[in-house]
């Protein structure tokens, strides 16, 4: 008995002289916390459809409430849990304004990182997918300039996640540095259309992403493929392949979201000295399918004094393939079948492909080293026969309009 | 003159000594592995972009506590950025998993003491405080 105890405290000793040889100034801290949030009020002049912060939200500002809460409201947790000095995992829990309209948290990120040296390391598990300049940390309001990530860019690829492994590239190019990022795996992000919860799904996603950083500039440039489902238009197609004798199948064929490979390519710049920044991101989306083919892009500049940055940002979406289908003619015979029902669908899904140009403007007051207040005015001008990046359109809804938003939020980090 | 105004006189002057901006200097040990580094390099390094010196030394950066004004003087110096834009840059980091902040140490004895011992650390300090055990950067 006395050996196994005599044993036991030489293991204890053992144990806390590692904790201490641990304790050395490169080691990390053995677990850690941090929190971010955000809480916004955003005002929309449009009463017939709503705008949120991204178009997979059910409800947001303008119908559903002029003055709402909820676009750009969240609170975000994350634990990290240093096992060694080289194997980490990572948990990020976010809650906000959810497809299903509730607040329920959900876990954004759950990875485990095993870093090969120190500038090379490879994680598993769910991550945020590296497709645009913010995509990783969009939702950390306090890391970004605006109060949100312009629409006109971070529209064009649905998907924010990637469940699956990324591995993570660093070396010295000059005097900069570069990182390259390779993530593969796939993803399944919910929204609701008519009442219905839908699925976006992808696999095979492949993300190829570079960026070079020289002093406070950032050069970016990236490509992303994957195979796309979404089950929403599937009962379209099916219905015209039931028309088959027509040329139905030639309709599905051509525009039906069934494991259709998409690709994404962008670029971005980015400046930021201390007095201010100038950061501009251009993308283009090719579906080849019924999301269309798209570019989007948007250059903003802002200017530092003291603790508040006024800024400037105007941004565009286009679509480059027609937003309309003359579908299937209508045999006399066929008036009262589905048919004409199909066509006008499909027209309306093509028709649904964002265009639209807004110009901000807005200014950023840092109130405290850990929180910023913002205020924000956003002109949307929806293109012609567009309903933009609205969603949850009302019948009265009059597409190719002009939407003024105002919004004011409060970001912080702990 | 009369001996508040002498009285006077002594705290003007005291509190505009409070209130000089400390010269602030990157240092490492005497013995250190790191080589000469140019403000660049120094800023990448507590920026988290540089791990490895170009002659193949680790460079691991010590911080002050954060809202110390050495720490915010530093990093204006080197690289431009306001306390806000330190912890926005660091947010977009951290949440990301991309990377974690220097270590921070609670005060200029503490970074003295890690430098001296450690050929791979590198920290900052008030220039009166960096005596003949360590070498001041760039």
């Amino acid at each position: 008995m006395k050996t196994v105890s005599k044993l036991a405290f030489a293991l204890c000793a053992c144990a806390s002289m590692t904790m201490k040889a641990q304790d050395a100034v490169d080691a990390p801290e053995r677990w850690s916390f941090a929190a971010f949030g955000t809480g916004s009020l955003v005002h929309s002049d449009e009463d017939q459809a709503d705008f949120g912060h991204t178009q997979l939200m059910s409800r947001g500002a303008g119908y559903s409430d002029p003055w709402a809460l909820n676009v750009d409201t969240r609170l975000g947790g994350q634990v990290t849990v240093n096992a060694t000095s080289s194997l980490s995992a990572v948990v990020q829990v976010v809650a906000e304004h959810r497809y299903d309209d509730s607040f329920r948290p959900h876990v954004e990120w759950a990875n485990l990182r095993y870093d090969i040296g120190p500038d090379l390391s490879v994680r598993a598990g769910r991550t945020a997918l590296p497709i645009f300049l913010f995509t990783e940390s969009r939702r950390v309001g306090f890391a970004l300039p605006w109060v949100r990530t312009p629409l006109e860019v971070y529209e064009l690829v649905p998907v924010t996640s990637n469940d699956g492994v990324d591995v993570t590239w660093r070396r010295r190019i000059g005097e900069g540095t570069n990182t390259m990022q390779v993530a593969l795996g796939q993803s399944a992000s919910r929204f609701i259309q008519d009442g219905a919860t839908r699925e976006v799904t992808t696999r095979d996603q492949f993300v190829i992403a570079d960026t070079y950083e020289l002093g406070n500039l950032s050069l970016r440039a990236n490509y992303g493929q994957a195979r796309v489902t979404m089950d929403v238009y599937r009962p379209l197609f099916e219905g015209f392949r039931q028309f088959a004798f027509l040329g139905g199948d030639a309709i599905a064929d051509r525009y039906e979201l069934e494991g259709r490979l998409g690709r994404y390519m962008g670029v971005s710049v980015s400046y930021q000295p201390g007095t201010g920044f100038v950061i501009g991101e251009l993308g283009r989306l090719e579906t080849h399918a019924v999301l269309g083919n798209r570019t989007g892009g948007y250059l903003s500049a802002g200017r530092r004094f003291g603790n508040v940055t006024p800024y400037v940002t105007w941004g565009a979406v286009r679509l480059t393939t027609p937003s309309s289908d003359p579908g299937l003619p209508v045999p006399p015979a066929l008036t009262a079948s589905p048919l004409p029902l199909l066509n006008a669908a499909l027209n309306v899904a093509l028709n649904a492909s964002p265009r639209q140009s807004t110009a901000t403007v807005g200014v950023r007051w840092d109130v405290a080293r850990n929180t910023a207040l913002k205020l924000q005015f956003d002109r949307m001008d929806l293109g012609a026969n567009s309903s933009g990046t609205l969603t949850y359109l009302q019948p009265g809804f009059v597409p190719g309009g002009v939407v003024h938003l105002v919004s004011a939020s409060v970001d912080f980090v702990l | 003159m009369n001996r508040a105004a002498a009285r006077l006189a002594i705290l003007v002057l005291c509190a505009g000594i409070g209130t000089a901006r400390a010269e602030v200097v990157a240092v490492v040990g005497a013995k250190s592995a790191i080589g000469s580094l140019t403000q660049a390099q120094i800023a990448d390094i507590f920026l988290g972009r540089l791990t490895k010196l170009p002659n193949g030394a680790l460079a691991v950066p010590l911080d002050q506590p954060e809202g110390s004004p050495v720490r915010d003087e530093f990093y204006l110096r080197v690289a431009g950025k306001t306390p806000a834009q330190l912890k926005a840059f660091w947010s977009k980091l951290i949440f990301t998993g991309r990377g974690r902040p220097p270590k921070s140490l609670s005060d200029h004895t503490q970074i003295l003491k890690a430098v001296r011992s450690n050929p791979a650390a590198i920290g900052y300090v008030d220039r009166r405080y960096a005596d003949a055990t360590v070498r001041i950067l760039p």
